[in-house]
């Protein structure tokens, strides 16, 4: 006979409690754990894709807009060369832009010591 | 292959191994969550929470110590907080025929009627008493795993045993004579 004060289980007891507990379904229970232990798998993959597509997006969005500023900026000098042409198609003078030649060095020379 | 076996191998990422042991405690796991919530179905998904939280822990694993009461503390975590979201109350009320059923078994459906009995009376228990008998008496685990897995020491384990027994066999008294 099983007393309270025994330290091994009482038989009856729990012989009694294992089935009114005893679960159905045994397989059907294991595989449901392995299915969740997928679809969890699953999702802590796209948890970690999602954690990097936003700081992706500004990175990718920054180099994008590096880019086009050196672009931009290694395109500037020609821009800058081809500006007369650009005005002379908008229809000013091209002597304007070549303006008149400046006295020769040999004039102001003659002119200083004619002065004297 | 032993527990501390397979706990390694799923804590170098081998799924298999975690499912044998899924495999190995998935009863007394899911028993344990039904003595505790009383609901089978919460009591599956409690167990299903705990194996699963069991899995993602695994890495940090002390694989010196057994693995059964670490287990089982994580599915106990899983089903309290699951009967906390439930809003279970600790004792529930005992149903108004259970007594007309006490006072006459029928030899005939005796053991049917004894089950649900027993599980009635259980619920009436205090918490840590329920996870007590069921783990010592019906699961063979010593009172220092279920120590260690409910986190109070020993002594207060032998006691909630003893006293879950008593209440037990006091109410159940007329059932088991009959089952004897």
């Amino acid at each position: 006979m099983t007393h309270d004060h025994d330290h091994l289980p009482d038989e009856q007891l729990g012989r009694l409690l294992r089935e009114s507990l005893e679960p159905d379904w045994h397989g059907a229970f294991v595989g449901r754990v392995g299915v969740a232990m997928r679809a969890d798998a699953e999702s802590a993959r796209w948890s970690v894709l999602a954690a990097w597509l936003r700081p992706g997006l500004v990175a990718a969005t920054g180099i994008a807009v590096m880019t086009a500023l050196g672009f931009a900026l290694l395109q500037a000098p020609a821009d800058q060369a081809s500006f007369a042409d650009m005005v002379v198609a908008e229809g000013v003078p091209a002597a304007m832009l070549a303006g008149e030649p400046g006295p020769s060095n040999d004039l102001m020379l003659s002119a200083v010591m004619e002065g004297r | 292959m032993t527990d501390a076996e397979l706990a390694a191998r799923a804590a170098h990422g081998d799924d298999n191994a975690f499912g044998q042991l899924v495999d190995r405690y998935a009863p007394a796991a899911r028993r344990v969550a039904r003595a505790l919530l009383g609901s089978d179905a919460d009591a599956d998904d409690a167990a299903q929470e705990g194996f699963l939280s069991a899995w993602k822990a695994i890495g940090r694993f002390d694989q010196s110590r057994p693995f059964r009461p670490w287990l089982m503390r994580i599915v106990l975590n899983a089903a309290r907080d699951a009967g906390r979201r439930r809003g279970i109350r600790e004792t529930d009320a005992l149903s108004p025929d259970a007594a007309d059923r006490r006072a006459g078994p029928d030899v005939e459906a005796g053991r049917a009627l004894l089950r649900d009995r027993l599980r009635e009376v259980l619920a009436t228990l205090p918490e840590r008493q329920r996870v007590a008998i069921t783990m010592f008496d019906a699961e063979g685990y010593a009172h220092a795993e279920i120590a260690e897995a409910l986190g109070v020491p020993e002594g207060t384990v032998r006691s909630d045993v003893f006293h879950a027994r008593r209440a037990l066999r006091a109410d159940l008294a007329p059932f088991l004579e009959d089952v004897r």
